[in-house]
């Protein structure tokens, strides 16, 4: 009995404590600086000489980075990048066909020529975290080569750079070719949060997809919608813009709204309406990203001179020529799926003149003027990065609708590649063609006849 | 044939061997070593200690480090902290939480700068000072091994086995 009472004390002490004792892990070693390995004379060892010298480092690295933080502040944290320079150029080789259709009388060049795209500049700076400003420049060699078709009553016209280089050493009878800066957008920002920034300046109209993703090495296709082309919205304006944008889950819900000049002749308004307009999207990402926005704009344009009618009293009258209103309403989706992306927008814009104030067509002589309108404009584009070497295969389709004397409406399909180098760097390929119709209403009546053309365009891009 | 007294201590060595035939923990298998090793190879996104937010879920933490969420709810900037874009801690956390492989990264960065958008989050050199400077800097956010975290900084959200999850 005092047996077993022994052999059952024992097993309580050795079995309770084997239950209970928790789960410990493995501890971790001991830091570093703490052990010192002591040779056999007493002093360290090399082992722990290093183990001393590695937390002397880490310590350094940590003094640093505290001093760093303090001198960079909590305002301004990327204090040394307050200025930054970059962009993007492309070069290349195009070729335009006309067939001898009407489409000669904008066409400078039939032949195969090399050709001097973009070269846009940003000067990027952020002074501090809320203020900020953007100027977009892109350096040009025009108005060098621009020209004016001729008529039976005026003749050709094309404008000439050359210039004797006068400050050159070389005696000032060398000659050289002056160009031109293109002021893309230059505006001012103040940043409160992420749902609102105001710009003020000259801005990108923020419209459907092309004139937001706006430079070669973002956009997809050479081939631009005619939208943008034609100017079916004013693709720059002067004025004020706010915009922002809320995260909620997987969906980014943004907006922008402006205020601006609107279209003018020169660089002030000369009336007193506005433009106004804006864009609204709503952005899903889940591994794919979708957007998907409508954009929106509402103006009167005005054209007007000023002329002395007198001297005594000097009275000056301001006449103004042309004047319509305008309405112009897009929807546009973006997906982008692993390899695959995919582009569409549909535009639509009303034309409504001031009685006597209308346009004259362009080209069509005296006496011809353009009625009110609306004008459609729909795209389509599909591209798909393959494995290799960087390919990636794109199809452009598009149909506008704008009547004018060329026709009431063109037609394209635009296959091309691009070769993906690298991020920076890319090579696009595309050829156009494109098919004007008299009356697009009724196509199949339509007569293309002629009324065509086509487009070859290699461009080499890089962004920088 | 058997005495009381050698079914007793028969019965008392029996209850003695019985701990060793139950496990030490409830529910314990080897898959707590792998549990403890997998937590080991976790990146950890970390913050400031006054960051806003005590856990960012994976749609948020693209959204900073898209850049397309710049502010807090306390409506002050906030810091995310990037590494080189080769850094294999940077090419894991784009893989998962961006959804992206480098060249996409390299390639949304650059699309953002034409069109005159967002500034990548400043690049850092290695995790250490990553530490050091979401410590010390309001509104911080950056990622670092597991290995590394202290006191100094919040952890917010764990990358594991290729998915984001709660800290």
């Amino acid at each position: 009995m005092r047996t077993a009472t022994t052999v059952l004390g024992l097993w309580l002490v050795v079995g309770t404590r084997a239950i209970a004792a928790p789960d410990v892990p493995t501890p971790s070693p001991a830091p570093a600086a703490a052990q010192t390995s002591v040779a056999a004379d007493g002093g360290p060892t090399t082992a722990g000489l290093q183990r001393q010298l590695d937390a002397l480092k880490k310590d350094l690295d940590a003094q640093r980075a505290a001093t760093e933080a303090a001198l960079s502040g909590s305002d301004s944290p990327e204090k040394e990048q307050m200025l930054r320079l970059y962009g993007f150029a492309d070069m290349g080789l195009q070729r335009i066909t006309s067939n001898g259709s009407r489409i000669d009388v904008i066409i400078p060049s039939r032949a195969t020529t090399f050709a001097v795209g973009n070269i846009n500049l940003y000067i990027d700076a952020q002074p501090t975290d809320k203020w900020s400003a953007l100027i977009e420049t892109r350096l040009t060699n025009y108005p060098d080569g621009a020209d004016q078709v001729g008529t039976q009553t005026s003749p050709y016209q094309r404008v000439d750079t050359t210039i004797y280089d006068i400050n050159s050493t070389t005696g000032g009878w060398g000659t050289v070719k002056y160009g031109a800066i293109i002021l893309e957008r230059a505006y001012l920002q103040y940043r409160y949060n992420d749902v609102l920034a105001v710009r003020m300046g000259q801005f990108l109209t923020p419209f459907g997809i092309w004139n937001i993703d706006h430079g070669t090495p973002t956009l997809i296709s050479l081939a631009l919608p005619q939208a943008q082309v034609i100017g079916m919205y004013p693709t720059h304006q002067v004025g004020v813009q706010i915009l922002g944008s809320t995260v909620h889950g997987p969906w980014e819900l943004g907006y922008y709204a402006t205020i601006s000049n609107g279209r003018t002749v020169g660089q002030l308004d000369l009336t007193d309406d506005k433009m106004t307009g804006g864009r609204v999207y709503a952005q899903f990402r889940r591994g794919w990203r979708g957007t998907f926005g409508l954009s929106a704009l509402a103006g009167r344009f005005s054209d007007q001179n000023r002329v002395i009618r007198t001297f005594l009293p000097l009275v000056v009258d301001r006449t103004e020529l042309i004047a319509y209103n305008e309405q112009v309403a897009g929807a546009d989706v973006a997906i982008d799926a692993g390899n695959l992306r995919l582009r569409s927008e549909v535009i639509h814009r009303r034309v409504v003149y001031d009685p006597g104030k209308r346009e004259t067509v362009v080209g069509a002589g005296p006496g011809f003027y353009v009625p009110d309108h609306l004008e459609t404009n729909w795209y389509g584009l599909g591209a798909y990065q393959l494995r290799w070497w960087g390919l990636e295969p794109f199809l452009y389709a598009e149909v506008l609708r704008f009547p004018q004397y060329l026709g009431t409406g063109v037609i394209m399909f635009a296959p091309g590649f691009n070769i993906h180098f690298n991020a920076a760097a890319q090579l696009k390929l595309q050829y156009e063609k494109f098919f004007l119709y008299e009356d697009l209403d009724h196509l199949r009546q339509g007569n293309s006849a002629g009324n065509d053309g086509s487009i070859y365009m290699l461009r080499l891009v890089l962004a920088f | 044939m058997f005495s009381r007294r050698s079914w007793v201590s028969a019965a008392g060595a029996g209850l003695m061997l019985l701990p060793s035939l139950v496990p030490m923990r409830a529910g314990a298998t080897d898959g707590g070593a792998a549990s403890v090793a997998a937590e080991a190879d976790d990146i950890v996104v970390v913050t400031h200690r006054l960051f806003p937010s005590k856990a960012i879920d994976a749609a948020r933490l693209e959204a900073i480090f898209s850049a397309i969420e710049r502010s807090g709810a306390n409506g002050k900037p906030i810091i995310a902290f990037n590494y080189a874009p080769e850094d294999k801690l940077r090419v894991e956390f784009d893989r998962v939480v961006l959804h992206m492989t480098p060249e996409q990264v390299s390639r949304y960065w650059i699309d953002q700068r034409i069109r005159g958008g967002q500034r990548a989050p400043r690049q850092v050199s290695d995790p250490v000072l990553v530490l050091r400077l979401v410590g010390k800097l309001p509104g911080a956010i950056g990622y670092i091994p597991n290995r590394l975290v202290d006191d100094t900084v919040s952890v917010v959200a764990r990358i594991r086995a290729g998915k984001v999850i709660s800290p």
